[in-house]
């Protein structure tokens, strides 16, 4: 798209399901897979992404717009980050770091890695079955020999029937 | 089967079906990075999908934590093991943390050598003993020689820290002759071979 002398340059974002997004080149260039394509001169008219639908990419460009508003201070952008992932459910997370992944987005990326760990965190294995739905189709023998294998993950933990 | 295709829209319906272990296995060893070396090694048990996603984490913080008396011999074999079936061709970080004397000294060495093997950015030794804990408490010496290897080192952000709290354990690299190993982080700036100045 032609920059017009004074104002912004702005990309179109197509998602998989053809929803279609307009956003200042400035913010969409956060993610890496994007700035390559806007170097390599690619940039011009629709640009799809096949791996991301329009529930994803509106979240995703609300992100790009919140964060790139955020002069370069890491507290402050932390902080919008832990605020703008704070109401998003599992499903929501998942569809953002894969999205995340796609357009190559490390800062996301990360963000969503440490959320998603942190529901982990000093869980046991059966807490975090249920939470994420984890179905576990190890034989009781398998189980019990990968349990053996790992005995010294369970060192210095108190165990119960969930472990 | 590490690395999933990317699922792109319809892959996943519902909200109950096991969407997490369907995240690619590199966005998952990223997850079980943030946890501790315990934490990821028990994902292992949550379904075979996880089995060896662990193994791939580049990062192995060993530390005693909360033993009051820690049992060197099992701490040992936890390093020991863990190192056996790790796979990650690069460390970000290796650390050591407890108390062990030199009579773990070859396996102390065999560690630094896997640590360096695997290109590590960050190494941390803390031998310590626990004050009044150990009366005879030897410590561990380094290898008249440790070798680095010469390729692919992350050059700009290798650290290594090394507490072997024994006031005269001088260790030189070859780096710089003046410089001092002993409680100091120190950044490495190319391929270096430890040695020790003393018989």
């Amino acid at each position: 798209m032609a920059a017009e002398t004074g104002t912004p340059t702005t990309l179109t974002l197509k998602s998989n399901d053809d929803e279609l997004f307009s956003v200042a080149e400035s913010a969409a260039i956060l993610s890496v897979t994007i700035r390559n394509m806007v170097e390599d001169g690619c940039a011009g008219g629709v640009i799809p992404l096949d791996n991301v639908d329009g529930k994803t990419l509106a979240s995703v460009i609300t992100y790009m717009n919140g964060i790139s508003a955020i002069p370069a201070d890491e507290e402050k952008k932390k902080s919008y980050r832990d605020k703008f992932l704070s109401d998003k459910d599992f499903e929501t997370l998942a569809d953002m770091v894969l999205a995340a992944n796609y357009l190559n987005m490390s800062c996301l990326m990360d963000a969503v890695s440490a959320k998603i760990a942190q529901v982990m965190e000093k869980k046991s294995v059966g807490w975090v079955r249920r939470k994420f739905g984890i179905e576990n189709d190890y034989t009781p023998e398998e189980e019990a020999a990968v349990k053996e294998e790992h005995k010294w993950t369970f060192e210095g933990v108190e165990t119960d029937d969930d472990n | 089967m590490l690395f999933d295709r990317q699922c792109g829209k319809g892959s996943f319906v519902g909200g109950d079906e096991d969407r997490i272990s369907r995240l690619p296995g590199g966005i998952l060893v990223d997850i079980i990075y943030l946890l501790s070396l315990k934490e990821a090694g028990r994902t292992s048990i949550l379904s075979p999908r996880w089995k060896n996603l662990w193994k791939h984490t580049p990062s192995l913080d060993f530390n005693s934590q909360s033993a009051f008396r820690p049992n060197p011999k099992k701490l040992v074999n936890w390093v020991d093991s863990v190192i056996k079936s790790h796979t990650s061709p690069t460390l970000k970080d290796f650390r050591i943390g407890f108390p062990l004397d030199r009579s773990f000294g070859d396996s102390i060495t065999r560690w630094l050598e896997f640590a360096f093997s695997r290109e590590v950015e960050m190494l941390e030794l803390n031998l310590e003993a626990y004050p009044f804990r150990y009366c005879w408490y030897e410590y561990y010496r380094f290898p008249k020689e440790l070798s680095a290897p010469t390729q692919k080192m992350h050059k700009e952000r290798q650290t290594i820290r090394m507490n072997n709290s024994r006031r005269n354990d001088v260790v030189r690299s070859n780096i710089k002759d003046d410089t001092v190993f002993n409680q100091e982080t120190f950044t490495i700036k190319q391929p270096f071979t430890i040695k020790q100045p003393f018989t």
